[in-house]
């Protein structure tokens, strides 16, 4: 392309007309641009009104029982979780709350968000909003609702468009009190939307609300101390260990019997000390040497199956196995034994704790289902997360590796799984599980349920790791073989942390995915979020018959969060830059 | 490290000794995955006989009889709705599940196709709705959306009357009950219309070919697709008329059916056994073919040891099953066989008529309550709701598919076209749509396996499908092992039967590159 010099607008000349930025010209080139498309314009415009009336005469239809949803709230929350008892579920929810104010250090917030991008969504909004205010008129929709969106959109729009013309024309003052005002009408929106729903929670709300400030706070400065890779990891660790602390320990509120705990808690302590003593041990020791301790080892905690030793102490063994069998690999160095020495002692007091956990007798167990609502949608899907992507890796390294049963083993899981409908491998987890336990036994169905999702979810991130592994080039395996690691170390150290950052999208895809398929175990009779909207809610006497709103509701609740996650792993795709380095 | 410079600067005189076997990596190996397939084995072994003895004591076994005894369900709609055998009930499930998964492929390709360009229209209009509909439908659980439908269509559409007829009359009726329109109902005459239609169908693409080369070597304007319609209907419209000639196709099709059931069962089990044992090892002979290279076939690994000998394990157990149980020839020379016999009966040089017949929509009134007569084609609200749910959920999935094969396209093709006077549809047609076509069609077909999967949740709404049929029998019956063993099976092959059709497309579009 080369222009003529003389083709070039002067600048102190205005645009010809043309090409002036307004409406009208706007119109000319994104609606009206050829006869076709002039044509689709007319159609859709009225296809869209006609739309958007019928969607108002159903949401405004005087059949419509909107006022059932507000007094079930706690039941789409929670399911039948125990009443008297819902402060363990507010305790939980402050726990998230102190570690999401921890997280929002590393967001960034502020500086990130486009402020003009900002007030163009809010203008779009208000507009739209307007429009639909303005076609109420035609609908059912009381005189209360359509003031509402009138004024509402008028409000927003306004905002929305003085706040860009001020930024356009560079009046930051003005620019910052539009903010502010938008702020306000916000809060006041969001103070109205909560006296309808929850009332009776506002002080537990604003609990919630300072507890997330405060911890930003602390984030901040805690930040000016420790580095930020000190910081994030923490933060992570913090946040893989509240899921089983909320779901064991805070929501299930395990009584502890001293009485059943005394006979093997001391040799429990004991098996933790030796630990940091073996660990010392192996790591000085040479190859040979650390080879047969571990052999040993190995043996007492296979064998400790075969006598009846407490169920802890032989976990615990298995661990510290582990544990010792990775030290000549990865503890060679006095630095890396102290973060190893520190690890086994995390590990194996978080494993007592979850232990002591598990086998103390609750209360709210013998009440029956305590997990539902969306407290259960929330708990299968973090859980599934969590669940499969340790089994998810195995698989995945399982498929590339050289070693042909393990990846026919791992292929043939895979396929088979991903082969057959969720649906199937639940049933699959309620009906068959229990045939092959001793009889007599069996787990919760909500334990069930988060075992088959993990077990399905784990096939697909099999697969989409195996995406990264193989994305890694061959350079990297030759450069790290002439520097001497072994697999296990090329693996760890080389292999893994560039295919985990290559496939982190993909990963949020499927956790989107798992989100969404936790509605299925609604079939088999557990009363997550979907289950309360299509039975409970729908066939209590007073809401009778309102089942298609609890539905709109359900749809709603997965929508935002769906959406939310897929717009945030956008995000960040973006800031890994994968592809474009 | 010096040790190691020493060894390499002198030569040891002393012969290199083999590392004692507990440090030799390819028995450490193979030890391993011999301990783990071993220690999987032991796992099944004990969970299968705890499972055994779990059933005994429920007085329960592992038998097959649920196939054949009465199931004692009814289902809501299909085939055989009071089934006789269990086999009937799952055929009727296997039946329902293909019409909503097929239907729903097609619906969610042709809608998802619409989305998908729109959302790359340079209409603002058109591509945000084309957006709005995408993250609509994709962001919310295809559960929700099936069972939403289900209960919009039972509670919202007008209730079914003796004088309803529905919005469109003659062609749509929208009840409570269901959705009924007109449709051509394939008649007994149809099997022999069908041949003119696949010759049609074969000379028509022997003619846009012809028609096409003129158009790319002489630079004709030959109108090749216009030809190639006008041939299929010229076809079907003379045999519309002519169909009793294709009689004569059922003659063929008896003849092979009684010669197939006329060789004896062990001819069927000695040649299978034999073609079984001939692939294993031709395929054991073509893998050391590839691998004679100048570097020999001292080279081959351990998963190529391992390959060979899975190879002609398979072709030797399979061989020994095809001899030993005589059942599996039998079933399939008897499924062959019934199948030319049922292709045989569709054929008469007597049977004349129209091989379509246009049903419309009706209501009748067989007691006190109206009902949608068989007239017409009939969506009950169940079935509505399984197919809107995954074919609007598939259809966002599906639009983002083309639109990113349609972006893959790179502008400097579209730009061209455009240089050559192609117009917007032409250029489309035949310059973006078959290169963009590369790039959908395996994610395509992955949204299909998903679709197909996704019609278990029929279950949800009562739909009839495998799922919704198994749960019934094993409620009733406590089979769930075999059940779930027979999902598998059925989910399983159609997985199988999808991804080797898109393999076989993708092969036959992939780009040839020198």
């Amino acid at each position: 392309m080369s222009l003529q010099p003389h083709e070039l607008p002067r600048p102190s000349e205005p645009p010809p007309k043309a090409l002036r930025s307004t409406g009208i010209n706007w119109m000319r080139r994104n609606l009206f641009n050829s006869v076709f498309s002039g044509a689709l314009t007319v159609l859709l415009t009225v296809g869209l009104l006609v739309g958007i009336l019928a969607v108002l005469r159903f949401l405004f239809s005087p059949e419509r029982r909107w006022e059932v949803i507000p007094p079930n709230a706690v039941n789409y929350a929670v399911g039948s979780y125990p009443r008297e008892d819902l402060a363990n579920v507010w305790r939980s929810v402050w726990i998230i709350a102190a570690l999401a104010g921890l997280s929002t250090v590393f967001w960034g917030l502020g500086g990130r968000v486009s402020l003009i991008r900002t007030l163009a969504a809010v203008r779009a909004a208000g507009v739209t909003v307007l429009v639909v205010g303005a076609l109420s008129l035609w609908s059912p929709a009381g005189f209360a609702v359509r003031s509402w969106l009138v004024w509402g959109g008028a409000f927003l729009a306004a905002a929305g468009w003085a706040g860009m013309r001020s930024i356009r024309e560079d009046r930051t003052f003005s620019a910052a009190s539009a903010l502010a005002a938008l702020l306000l009408g916000g809060l006041a929106i969001g103070w109205f939307l909560l006296d309808a729903v929850a009332a009776q929670w506002h002080g537990r709300l604003v609990v919630t609300a300072l507890l997330l400030l405060a911890f930003h706070w602390i984030g901040r400065l805690a930040g000016t101390r420790i580095s930020e890779q000190t910081m994030k990891r923490g933060t992570t660790l913090l946040w893989l260990l509240s899921f089983p602390v909320i779901y064991l320990h805070v929501q299930r509120s395990p009584r502890l019997v001293w009485e059943e705990v005394t006979p093997w808690l001391p040799w429990a302590g004991l098996v933790v000390v030796a630990g940091l003593a073996v660990i010392g041990l192996v790591s000085r020791l040479g190859r040979e040497q650390a080879a047969a301790v571990n052999f040993l080892l190995g043996g007492v905690a296979i064998l400790s199956w075969a006598v009846q030793w407490p169920m802890a102490i032989r976990v615990l063994a298995l661990l510290l196995t582990l544990f010792s069998l990775a030290t000549p690999t990865f503890a060679a160095s006095p630095q890396s034994r102290r973060i190893f020495y520190w690890s086994w002692l995390g590990g194996s007091l978080c494993l007592l704790y979850f232990f002591l956990l598990g086998t103390g007798s609750t209360d709210l167990a013998t009440r029956g289902e305590f997990l539902g609502g969306f407290n259960l949608t929330l708990m299968l899907a973090v859980g599934g997360i969590a669940l499969s992507f340790p089994v998810g890796l195995v698989l995945a390294l399982g498929r590339t590796s050289t070693m042909p049963v393990f990846r026919l083993m791992s292929t043939a899981y895979i396929e088979v799984v991903r082969g057959v409908p969720l649906i199937t491998v639940l049933f699959f987890a309620d009906k068959v599980i229990p045939r092959f336990l001793p009889q007599g036994l069996d787990f919760a169905g909500e334990a069930k349920a988060l075992l088959a999702i993990a077990a399905f979810s784990a096939a697909y991130l099999a697969e989409n790791l195996r995406g990264g592994l193989q994305s890694v080039s061959t350079g990297q395996f030759e450069a790290a073989r002439s520097l001497g690691m072994t697999t296990a170390q090329m693996t760890m150290l080389i292999t893994l942390p560039q295919a985990l950052r290559a496939v982190i999208p993909a990963m949020v895809g499927q956790a989107i995915a798992l989100f969404k398929d936790t509605s299925l175990v609604a079939i088999i009779g557990l009363a997550d979020f979907l289950r309360v909207a299509r039975d409970v809610v729908p066939n209590q006497p007073d809401s009778l018959g309102s089942i298609l709103e609890n539905l709109l509701l359900a749809a709603v609740v997965y929508w935002i969060f769906a959406f939310s996650f897929s717009r945030a792993s956008l995000r960040l795709e973006k800031r890994l830059g994968v592809g474009t380095r | 490290m010096r040790d190691q410079v020493h060894q390499v600067n002198q030569p040891s005189l002393a012969p290199p000794t083999r590392p004692p076997f507990w440090r030799n990596a390819t028995f450490l190996k193979w030890a391993a995955q011999i301990g783990a397939l071993v220690g999987v084995a032991a796992l099944g072994f004990v969970l299968i006989g705890e499972a055994l003895s779990n059933m005994r004591a429920q007085g329960l076994s592992l038998d097959w009889d649920l196939l054949t005894d009465p199931p004692g369900i009814q289902l809501g709609e299909g085939i055989f709705t009071h089934p006789e055998t269990g086999l009937e009930a799952f055929y009727t499930g296997a039946v329902n599940m293909l019409r909503v998964a097929l239907s729903g492929i097609v619906a969610a390709t042709l809608v998802g196709l619409v989305v998908g360009v729109s959302r790359l229209s340079s209409n603002w209009l058109a591509s945000r709705l084309a957006t709005v509909f995408v993250e609509t439908f994709r962001n919310i659980p295809v559960l929700v959306q099936v069972v939403f439908w289900f209960f919009f269509a039972s509670l919202l559409f007008p209730s079914l009357r003796p004088d309803s007829s529905g919005p469109i009359p003659g062609w749509l009726l929208v009840s409570r009950k269901g959705v009924s329109f007109a449709w051509p109902f394939p008649q007994e005459t149809f099997w022999q219309w069908a041949v003119f239609l696949v010759v049609g169908l074969l000379l028509a693409r022997r003619v846009y070919r012809r028609r096409l080369f003129r158009v790319e070597e002489a630079g004709e304007d030959a109108r090749p697709l216009t030809w190639a319609v006008v041939v299929l209907l010229v076809v079907a419209a003379v045999g519309w008329y002519a169909h009793p000639l294709a009689g004569a196709v059922g003659w063929a099709f008896g003849g092979v059916a009684a010669s197939v059931r006329a060789i004896p069962l062990l001819a069927y089990q000695v040649i299978l056994a034999a073609i079984s044992i001939y692939f294993g090892q031709r395929w054991i002979r073509r893998f050391l073919d590839s691998r004679r290279s100048p570097a020999g076939l001292a080279k081959l690994t351990d998963d190529d040891y391992f390959r060979m000998v899975m190879a002609g394990l398979v072709g030797i157990v399979g061989a020994a099953a095809l001899l030993m149980l005589p059942g599996i020839t039998e079933l399939g020379t008897e499924l062959v066989g019934s199948l030319l016999e049922f292709f045989d009966r569709k054929f008469d040089f007597l049977r004349i008529g129209a091989p379509l017949a246009w049903g419309q929509p009706s209501v009748e009134l067989p007691g006190r309550f109206p009902q949608i007569a068989d007239t017409g084609m009939t969506m009950t609200p169940s079935f509505f709701g399984i197919w809107m749910g995954v074919t609007l959920y598939t259809s966002a999935f599906v639009a983002e598919i083309v639109r990113g094969g349609v972006l893959s396209v790179p502008k400097g093709q579209s730009e061209a076209g455009y240089a050559l006077g192609l117009r917007w549809g032409q250029l489309f047609r035949m310059v973006i749509l078959p290169q963009a076509f590369r790039v959908i069609l395996p994610p395509l077909g992955n949204q299909y396996l998903n679709l197909a999967k996704n019609t278990s949740l029929g279950i949800a709404v009562a739909f009839p499908e495998m799922v919704q049929v198994g749960q019934t029998m094993f409620n009733q019956t406590g089979d769930t092992i075999q059940v779930i063993l027979l999902w598998m099976g059925f989910y399983l092959s159609i997985s199988l039967l999808l991804s080797a059709l898109v393999n076989y497309y993708n092969r036959r579009t992939r780009l040839v590159e020198r």
